[in-house]
C-alpha cells in the first residue's frame, strides 16, 4: 500500500510550510498565503494519489480474487460495484497470521474481515507502542482529504478575512498561518494514524493549538476564558480517550487499530460477552469519554459555541468541519468492533439525539450568526453520533448504517460555507443578524454564498444534506422496523431538529432579502459582535473572503443534483466496508434524490419537517434570546474544583506547625497500629510478647537505668513548661548529663564521653548566647487544654521504646545467622598487622591484608571502617557554618566590604 | 573500567564546594568552579550510564567499595542505572538552576556562601543516590538538608526564616526516626547494607522454616514516615508548599526539582529490595495498601490545592506534591513497569518542574509579583519566555509528545494491567486538573490584558530581557532537556526499563554489592558448621577478608569457609 514516507510527509506539510513562513518578512503578506496554502494543498495532492493507488491496489486484487473466486465456485457472481467490490477483495490481502484468515477458508470472502490497509512502520519508540504507521483506509484518507481540502481553502480564505491594511493584519497573518499548519498537521495524524497512542498524541495537539486559535485575542479576558474552557473540556476528554487507550492495548495487546480491525471477529465474539470481559466495556466508556466531548456531545457541548471566540477562519476550519468531528471519527473507527457491544447503541443513540434536538433548538434563539451556526453544528454532531448508534442495531442481520461518511462531508460541506459567509459579513457589517435586514442588495456575492449554504443547512432537496437526512431518516426507521419502538422517539427528534434547522434556513433568507418575515433590530439592543477594524479591500484577493465558502458549497448541489456522480467519484470511494452491505442501495435502488423520490415515512417526514420549519421560521414570538444553561456547567466545575478544592486542601494545610506535627504523627500512629494489627494476625503478637520478653524483664530488674530514664522523662516534660530561658536550658543539661548517667550505667565510656562533652559546651553556649537576647515572655503549655499535645508525646515515645526493644531483643543468630557477625569482624580487623591476632590473618590472606592500624574499634570504624560517613558528618558542621553565617543579617557595609566577623559562628550551636 | 571511579559523582561537587568557600569572594571564579563541577558530574554520569547500558546482570552494577572495605563491613557505593538516570537529572537541573541565578540572586545573598552550598547540595544529593548503606543514606540526608536549610535561610528574610523553621522541624523530626530506625534494623539483621538486608530478607523468605523478625512491618512503617516526609508525600507534605514560596527562586527552583526525589527514590531504591519485597505476604500487602493511599491522595487533594491558588509560586510548589504522587503509584504497582515508569517520571519532572520555577523567576523579575491577579498580559512583553513556559507547563501536564506524558503513560498503564484501575482514573482526572492549573497562569499571567494600573513593579521589557540573559540560558536548557525527554523518550526508557528491572529483580543488585554466588555458598556453608561461627575474637580461627579483592574478592571467602572446619576441629 502506500508508503510511510508519502503520508508522514503529506502530514507534516502544513506544519512545515507553515512554519517556513515565518522566515518571510511580515510584511510579505502574498508570498506568505502562497506557501502557507502549498502545505495542505500538497497534503491534499499527496493523500488523493494514495487514494487513487489504494483504489487501483484493491480493484487489481478484486480482479485477481474474481478470477480466483470464478475458479473456485461458480456460484459467486454478485454483482458489486467498483469499490464495494474492492472492499470485498481486500479481505484476501492481511497479515498472514491475521485469525481472519483463519477463518476465510470456510467462509464466504463478504464475511472476512477485509485487512485494512497500512503503511510501513516507521520505528519511533517501539517499547512503548508509539511507532509511525498509517492507516490509509476510507475513513481516514476521507477526512485527510477533507482537512487538507478544506485547510487549502481556509489558508485562502485567512487572508481575506484578515486583509491587507490592517494595523495588525500583518502580525496577525504572521502567527495564524504556522499555527493553523499546526493544527492541520494535528488533525491529518488523528484521522490518519494506525497507533493508537499516536492518534492520542495528535489529539492532543489539535486541543492544544484550538486552544491558541480560540484564545487568538490573547488580551482580551473573555477569549482567553473561552478558550481555557475549550481546552479544560476537551483536556479532559483526551485523558478518558488516553485511559481507554491505554486499558485496550493492555486489555488485547493491540496497539494499533488496524490490529484491531483485523481481529474484529475475535473482539466483537468478546464484545458480546462483554461481563467476562468488562476491560473492553471500560475502554469503550473511556475512550467515548474523549469522543463525546471533542464532538460537544450533550452535556459538554458549551465549549463549541463558547469557542466562537476564534477568528472566523478558525471556526470555519477546526470549530465545524474539522476538529469537532474527531470525536466522531473516532467512533467511526470504533464501530466496525464495538458495534457488537450491547451498550454501544444505548449510550449513543440517547445522547446524540439529545445533543441534535437541544442543538437546534438553542441555535433557533440566538441572534448572533457564529453562534446560531455552533448550536446548530452541535446538533448535527449529535446526529452524526446517532447516526452510528443507529448503525449499530441489526437490521436483517446486517448493521443498519449507511453512508456515514456522505453524512461526514455533508455537513462539512454547508457548515463551512455558513461560517466563511458569517466571518464575511461580520467584517463588512454586523454578525448580528437582526441588523443584517436586506444585505444581500449591498453584499450580494457573500450573502448568496450563505443563503446557498443555508439550503444545505435546511436540507432541501437538490443538496447532498438533503440524501443525508434521507438516509438518516431510514436508518432510524429501519430500526423501527427490526422491532426498536424506542426509536419512534427518535424519528420524531430528528424531524424537530430538521424544523429547526429548516427555520434557520428561513430566516436567513427572509432577513438578508429583506422579506417581510425576516428578522429585525426591535429592542435597539447594542450589537455585542465583533467590529473589526479592517478596511474594505478591492481587487481579486479581496474577494477571498467568499470565494472559498462558495467554491465548497457548490459541491454540496453537484452532489445532490447529480448523486450518481458524487457516488462513483466522490464519496462512494470513501464509505466504510459495513456500507458494502448497503440494504438502501439494494432496496431502494441509489441514493434518494429528486428525479428517484421513493415515498415512504421517511420522505413525509422530510416534507412535514419541511413545512413545519417554514411556519416556525415565519414565527415572531419564538425569536426571543436565550442562553445556553450548559454555559454554566464549565464555570461550575471551574468553581468546584478552584474553590472546593481549595477548601478541602486547607483542611490539612493549615498553615500552623502544630497541626502538621499533630498530622505526621499522627499518621505514624495510624501506621504503627495497622502493622501491630498485622503482626497480631500473621506472627502471634510478637510485638506484643516483646514487651513482656526476658529482655525487658531484664531491663527493669536494673534499677540506675530506670531511675536514670525517669529523669530524662520528667526534665523533658518540664522544659517546655517553665517560662524562664534559663531554667529551660539547664533542664535540657539534666536530661542530657541523665542521658550520660545511662550511657556509663551501660557500659558504654566512650559514648558517655562524647555526650558529656557535648552537653557542657552546649550548655555554656546557650548561656552565653541567651544573654544577648531580647527579653521576652516564652510560650508555656499549660497542661489544661493543651493535654492531648503531653498525651501525643507520650504516645509516640512509647511507640519508639517498644519498637527499641523489639529490635534489641531480635535474635540476631536467626535473622542473619552469617558466619561474619559485623561488630566481631570490626572488632577483630581492627588491629591490623601488630600483634597475634593479626598474624594469624596475614596467614590466611597474605600480604595484602590490613588491618585498621587502630587500637580502640570506636575510633577505627569512625576513621576507616566507616570512614567516609565521618567524611559526611564533617561535610555538615562545615555547611552548618556557612548556614549561620548567611543567616546573620547585616555582616556586610554598605560599599560591600566585608566585616569582620565576630566569633558567634559557632558550629555546635546548630550541630 | 575502575568502578571505584563513581565515588568522583559525589568527590566532584564535595571539592568544589570546599573550592568555592576559599574563592567566596571571587564571584567568576566561583562561578566557573561549580559549572566546571555541574558538569563535569553531568558528563560522567553519562558516561557511566553509556559504559552500563550495554552490560547486563551484576556487570551493569558498578559498585566502589568504600576504603576497600568488603560489604558488608565498610560503606558501598552503587551506582546503577536508577542512580545514573537520576545523578545526570539533578546534575543538569543544579546546572540550569545555577545558570538561572547569575541573574535572578542578589549578589549580595550570593557572597553569602551560595556557591558552596549549591556544591554540597549536590554532593549531599549525588550520595544519597549513590549510597547502598542505610546509615550513609542518613548521612547523606544530613548533608543534603543541612545545605538545604542553609540555602533557605539566605539571604534573610522574615518570612523565608519563619517558613524555614518549619521546615527544619519537620525534617529533624524525620531525621531522628531515620536514625532511631536506622538502629533498629542493625538490631534486628545486624548489618546496615542495603544489598545485605535484601539478601537476608530474600534468604529468610525462601525458607518457610524461617521467618522476618518480629516489627518487621512496623519498622517497614517509621520508614515509609520517614521517607514520605521527604518525598511529601499523602498526610507528610506540610513542610513543602510554604517553603518555596520565599526563597530565592533559582534555589526555588532546585529544591522544587530535587528535594522531593530523594525521598521518592529512597522509597523507589528501599521497598522493593527490602520492605515490600514480593513473597513477604502480608507485610508487602500493608505497605502496598499504605502506598496506594498515599498515591491516591497525593495526586488528587494536591492537585487540588494547587488549582486554587492564585501565586505562581504556590501553584507550582503545590504541583510539586501532586505529581510525586504520580511516582508513588509507581511505586505502588511495583511491576518492573512500573518502576521504570516512576524513574523516568521522575527525571522528567525534575527538569519541568525546575524549568517552571526558573520561568516564575523572570515573570516576576518583569512584574515584581507572581500573584496572578495582578499579572497579565506579559506575552506582549516577553514572547520568548511564554513559548518556553507553555512548553514547560504542557510536559508538565503530560501532553504528547511532551516528556510528562510518556512517565505517566507507562505508571498508569501498569497500573491499569495490575488491577490498580481506580489510581489510573485518579491519575487521569488529575491530570485534568494539572491542565488547568497550568492553564490558569498561562491566562493569567500570560494573556489577558495588562493590568491597568500597571504591575506593581515598573519595568522597561527589553531591558528585563537584557538583564537576565543567563536566566533565560537556564531554562532554555532544561526546556531543551524535557523536549529531549519527550521525543526521545526511547533511549531513555530503555535505561528506565532497565532500572525498573534491576529494581524488581534484585539478584544483580545483591551480588554486584556482595561478591558473586561464592558469598551464599560461603554462607550456606557457614550455616552447616554453626559451632565455628566466630564467639570471641581471641577464640577465632575464621581468618576472613573482609576487604575486597578486586579479581577474587568472593573466592576467597569460600575458600575460608571450606577450609576453616579442619583448623578448627582440634
Amino acid at each position: 500500500m502506500a508508503s510511510e514516507w508519502i503520508v508522514l510527509f503529506a502530514v507534516l506539510a502544513p506544519v512545515a510550510f507553515g512554519l517556513l513562513t515565518l522566515w518571510l518578512p511580515r510584511g510579505w503578506i502574498e508570498p506568505r498565503m502562497v506557501l502557507a496554502t502549498a502545505g495542505p494543498a500538497i497534503a491534499f495532492a499527496m493523500l488523493l494519489n494514495t487514494a487513487i493507488d489504494n483504489r487501483s491496489a484493491l480493484q487489481a486484487q478484486h480482479d485477481y480474487a474474481e478470477a480466483q473466486a470464478s475458479h473456485n465456485d461458480h456460484a459467486h457472481g454478485d454483482e458489486h460495484d467498483n469499490s464495494h467490490a474492492a472492499e470485498d477483495a481486500s479481505g484476501h490481502h492481511g497479515h498472514a497470521d491475521s485469525p481472519a484468515d483463519h477463518h476465510s477458508e470456510s467462509v464466504h470472502a463478504d464475511a472476512d474481515a477485509p485487512a485494512p490497509p497500512t503503511t510501513g512502520v516507521l520505528p519511533w519508540m517501539p517499547s512503548l507502542n508509539i511507532n509511525i504507521a498509517f492507516l490509509t483506509d476510507g475513513l481516514g484518507l476521507f477526512f485527510g482529504l477533507l482537512v487538507s481540502g478544506i485547510g487549502t481553502l481556509i489558508m485562502l480564505y485567512a487572508r481575506g478575512y484578515f486583509g491587507r491594511a490592517g494595523p495588525t493584519s500583518a502580525d496577525d497573518l504572521y502567527r495564524f498561518y504556522p499555527t493553523l499548519g499546526f493544527f492541520t498537521t494535528a488533525m491529518l495524524g488523528v484521522v490518519l494514524a494506525d497507533y493508537t497512542l499516536l492518534t492520542l498524541l495528535f489529539w492532543e495537539m489539535t486541543s492544544i493549538s484550538s486552544f491558541l486559535l480560540i484564545g487568538w485575542d490573547r488580551y482580551d479576558k473573555k477569549a482567553v476564558k473561552l478558550a481555557m474552557q475549550a481546552f479544560f473540556t476537551t483536556g479532559l476528554g483526551g485523558m478518558g480517550l488516553f485511559g481507554g487507550v491505554l486499558v485496550f492495548g493492555n486489555a488485547t495487546g493491540y496497539w494499533r487499530w488496524s490490529e484491531m480491525l483485523t481481529h474484529s471477529d475475535e473482539l466483537t465474539a468478546q464484545l458480546q460477552h462483554v461481563g467476562e470481559h468488562p476491560q473492553l466495556l471500560w475502554a469503550f466508556v473511556l475512550m467515548f469519554i474523549g469522543a463525546g466531548t471533542k464532538s460537544a456531545q450533550f452535556p459538554f457541548h458549551y465549549w463549541l459555541p463558547g469557542a466562537m471566540a476564534a477568528p472566523t477562519p478558525v471556526s470555519a476550519f477546526l470549530h465545524s468541519a474539522t476538529m469537532v468531528k474527531a470525536g466522531v471519527f473516532l467512533v467511526g473507527r470504533l464501530f466496525p468492533v464495538f458495534a457488537a457491544l450491547e451498550l454501544f447503541p444505548l449510550v449513543i443513540i440517547p445522547l446524540g439525539a439529545v445533543t441534535m434536538l437541544y442543538g437546534g433548538v438553542v441555535a433557533l434563539q440566538q441572534h448572533d450568526l457564529k453562534r446560531i451556526f455552533a448550536f446548530t453544528t452541535v446538533s448535527q454532531l449529535g446526529l452524526l453520533m446517532a447516526m452510528y448508534g443507529v448503525g449499530a442495531i441489526d437490521y436483517h442481520g446486517q448493521p443498519a448504517i449507511d453512508y456515514d461518511v456522505t453524512q461526514i462531508a455533508n455537513h462539512a460541506l454547508y457548515k463551512a460555507p455558513l461560517f466563511i459567509a458569517a466571518g464575511a459579513i461580520g467584517h463588512v457589517l454586523s454578525r448580528d443578524i437582526t441588523q443584517l435586514n436586506g444585505a444581500f442588495y449591498k453584499h450580494p456575492a457573500i450573502c448568496g454564498t450563505m443563503m446557498a449554504a443555508a439550503l444545505g443547512l435546511a436540507a432541501l432537496p437538490g443538496t447532498i444534506s438533503f440524501q443525508a437526512k434521507e438516509l438518516f431518516l431510514y436508518g432510524v426507521y429501519h430500526g423501527i422496523e427490526a422491532g426498536n419502538v424506542v426509536l419512534w422517539i427518535v424519528l420524531v427528534m430528528t424531524v424537530l431538529t430538521a424544523v429547526c434547522n429548516v427555520a434557520i434556513c428561513v430566516r436567513v433568507w427572509t432577513t438578508l432579502l429583506g422579506l417581510p418575515g425576516g428578522m429585525r433590530e426591535e429592542h435597539g439592543e447594542p450589537d455585542h459582535g465583533h467590529h473589526h477594524e479592517h478596511a474594505h479591500e478591492h481587487g481579486l484577493l479581496a474577494h477571498l473572503i467568499w470565494l472559498p465558502g462558495a467554491l465548497i458549497v457548490s459541491l454540496q448541489f453537484v452532489g445532490g443534483v447529480f448523486p450518481k456522480l458524487a457516488w462513483s467519484r466522490m464519496l462512494g470511494l470513501f464509505e466504510q466496508p459495513a456500507t458494502a452491505h448497503n440494504y438502501f442501495a439494494s432496496h431502494y435502488g441509489g441514493l434518494p434524490n429528486l428525479t428517484e423520490l421513493s415515498i415512504g415515512t421517511p420522505l413525509i417526514c422530510s416534507a412535514i419537517a419541511i413545512v413545519l420549519g417554514v411556519i416556525v421560521g415565519l414565527a415572531k414570538p419564538l425569536r426571543g434570546s436565550i442562553g445556553d444553561f450548559a454555559d454554566r456547567i464549565y464555570p461550575a466545575m471551574y468553581w468546584l474544583s478552584v474553590t472546593g478544592g481549595g477548601r478541602c486542601f486547607r483542611l490539612i494545610q493549615t498553615g500552623n506547625l502544630k497541626h502538621y506535627l499533630l498530622f505526621v504523627l499522627g499518621a505514624l500512629l495510624l501506621g504503627f497500629t495497622w502493622a501491630v494489627q498485622v503482626d497480631l494476625a500473621d506472627n502471634d503478637g510478637g510485638m506484643l510478647a516483646a514487651l513482656s520478653s526476658d529482655t525487658a524483664g531484664n531491663l527493669f530488674e536494673y534499677w540506675p537505668g530506670i531511675l536514670l530514664g525517669l529523669i530524662v522523662c520528667l526534665t523533658a516534660v518540664l522544659i517546655p513548661m517553665t517560662e524562664v530561658r534559663i531554667v529551660r536550658v539547664l533542664f535540657l543539661g539534666a536530661c542530657g548529663f541523665a542521658v550520660v548517667g545511662l550511657y556509663l550505667v551501660y557500659q558504654a565510656p566512650d559514648l558517655a564521653l562524647t555526650q558529656l562533652m557535648f552537653e557542657i559546651i552546649s550548655v555554656i553556649l546557650f548561656v552565653i548566647v541567651l544573654r544577648l537576647l531580647p527579653r521576652e515572655k516564652l510560650h508555656t503549655i499549660k497542661l489544661g487544654n493543651k493535654a492531648w499535645r503531653l498525651v501525643l508525646s507520650c504516645v509516640v515515645g512509647g511507640v519508639f521504646g517498644w519498637m527499641t526493644l523489639i529490635a534489641a531483643s531480635t535474635d540476631r543468630s536467626a535473622t542473619n545467622p552469617g558466619k561474619y557477625p559485623l561488630g566481631k569482624t570490626m572488632a577483630q580487623h581492627s588491629y591490623g598487622n601488630k600483634d597475634g591476632l593479626d598474624t594469624a590473618m596475614a596467614g590466611a590472606d597474605g600480604p595484602e591484608l590490613r588491618g585498621g592500624g587502630g587500637t580502640n574499634v570506636v575510633n577505627v570504624i569512625l576513621v576507616d571502617f566507616r570512614g567516609f560517613d565521618t567524611l559526611g558528618e564533617i561535610t555538615v558542621l562545615g555547611i552548618a557554618a556557612m548556614g549561620v553565617w548567611s543567616m546573620m543579617p547585616h555582616r556586610r557595609r554598605r560599599d560591600g566590604r566585608t566585616a569582620k566577623p565576630n566569633n558567634t559562628e559557632q558550629p555546635g550551636v546548630t550541630a | 573500567m575502575n568502578t571505584d571511579l563513581i565515588i568522583l559523582l559525589c568527590v566532584i561537587p564535595l571539592a568544589a564546594g570546599v573550592l568555592n568557600v576559599f574563592l567566596i569572594n571571587q564571584r567568576a571564579a566561583s562561578r566557573c568552579v561549580s559549572i566546571a563541577s555541574f558538569v563535569a558530574v553531568l558528563a560522567l554520569s553519562m558516561y557511566f550510564l553509556l559504559y552500563t547500558a550495554p552490560l547486563t546482570g551484576a556487570d551493569s552494577v558498578l559498585v566502589s567499595q568504600m576504603g576497600g572495605w568488603k560489604a558488608p563491613f565498610g560503606i558501598t557505593m552503587v551506582f546503577d542505572s536508577l542512580s545514573g538516570l537520576l545523578i545526570a537529572a539533578a546534575a543538569t537541573v543544579a546546572l540550569g538552576s545555577y545558570i538561572h541565578s547569575f541573574s535572578t540572586l542578589d549578589p549580595a545573598v550570593e557572597r553569602r556562601y551560595y556557591h558552596p552550598l549549591m556544591q554540597m547540595l549536590l554532593f549531599g544529593v549525588n550520595m544519597s543516590f549513590l549510597t547502598g548503606d542505610l546509615f550513609n543514606l542518613f548521612v547523606a540526608f544530613e548533608v543534603m538538608l543541612m545545605s538545604s536549610y542553609s540555602l533557605l535561610v539566605i539571604g534573610t528574610g522574615m518570612k523565608q526564616m519563619r517558613q524555614a523553621y518549619k521546615y527544619v522541624l519537620l525534617n529533624v523530626l524525620a531525621s531522628t526516626i531515620f536514625l532511631m530506625a536506622a538502629g533498629m534494623v542493625y538490631g534486628m539483621f545486624g548489618t546496615l547494607n542495603i544489598a545485605d538486608l535484601a539478601r537476608i530478607v530474600a534468604e529468610i523468605e525462601a525458607d518457610p522454616a524461617r521467618s522476618l523478625p518480629t516489627g518487621f512491618t512496623a519498622l517497614a512503617v517509621m520508614f515509609l514516615l520517614v521517607f514520605g516526609l521527604k518525598g511529601a508525600f499523602f498526610p507528610l507534605w506540610f513542610w513543602l508548599p510554604d517553603t518555596y514560596y520565599t526563597i530565592p527562586i533559582a534555589v526555588a527552583g532546585l529544591f522544587g526539582g530535587l528535594l522531593t526525589k530523594v525521598g521518592v527514590y529512597t522509597v523507589a531504591r528501599l521497598f522493593p529490595l527490602i520492605f515490600a519485597s514480593d513473597g513477604a505476604g502480608g507485610i508487602s500487602l500493608t505497605i502496598q495498601v499504605i502506598l496506594v493511599v498515599a498515591a491516591a491522595f497525593t495526586m488528587f487533594l494536591a492537585v487540588l490545592g494547587a488549582v486554587s491558588q492564585h501565586e505562581v509560586r504556590r501553584i507550582l510548589s503545590i504541583h510539586v506534591i501532586s505529581q510525586v504522587g504520580y511516582m508513588v503509584f509507581g511505586i505502588a504497582v511495583m511491576s518492573g513497569n512500573a518502576l521504570a515508569g516512576c524513574a523516568f517520571y521522575m527525571i522528567q519532572h525534575m527538569v519541568v518542574k525546575c524549568a517552571l520555577f526558573l520561568c516564575c523567576g523572570v515573570m516576576e523579575k518583569h512584574a515584581g509579583t507572581d500573584d496572578l491577579d495582578k499579572l497579565g498580559g506579559l506575552l506582549k512583553r516577553d514572547w520568548k519566555l511564554g513559548v518556553l513556559f507553555f512548553i514547560a507547563a504542557m510536559s508538565l501536564v503530560g501532553l504528547p509528545p511532551l516528556s510528562g506524558f510518556f512517565g505517566k503513560m507507562v505508571i498508569i498503564r501498569s497500573g491499569f494491567g495490575e488491577g490498580y484501575w481506580y489510581l489510573g482514573v485518579v491519575g487521569l482526572v488529575t491530570g485534568a486538573l494539572t491542565l488547568l492549573s497550568m492553564l490558569k497562569i498561562w491566562s493569567y499571567g500570560y494573556c489577558n490584558p495588562t493590568p491597568k494600573d500597571g504591575y506593581p513593579v515598573q519595568t522597561e521589557p527589553k531591558a528585563v530581557i537584557a538583564g537576565n540573559r543567563p536566566a533565560y540560558f537556564g531554562i532554555a536548557m532544561l526546556v531543551l532537556a524535557a523536549l529531549f525527554l519527550g521525543f526521545g523518550a526511547e533511549p531513555v526508557y530503555t535505561v528506565a526499563f532497565k532500572a525498573g528491572e534491576q529494581l524488581e529483580n534484585p539478584k544483580a543488585y545483591i551480588t554486584a554489592v556482595l561478591g558473586d554466588e561464592a558469598y551464599a555458598t560461603a554462607e550456606s556453608l557457614a550455616a552447616e558448621h554453626a559451632e565455628i561461627q566466630v564467639d570471641s575474637v581471641q577464640g577465632s580461627p575464621a581468618t576472613t577478608d573482609v576487604r575486597t579483592d578486586e579479581r577474587a574478592g568472593s573466592p576467597v571467602l569460600a575458600e575460608v569457609a571450606t577450609h576453616a572446619p579442619a583448623e578448627v576441629s582440634p
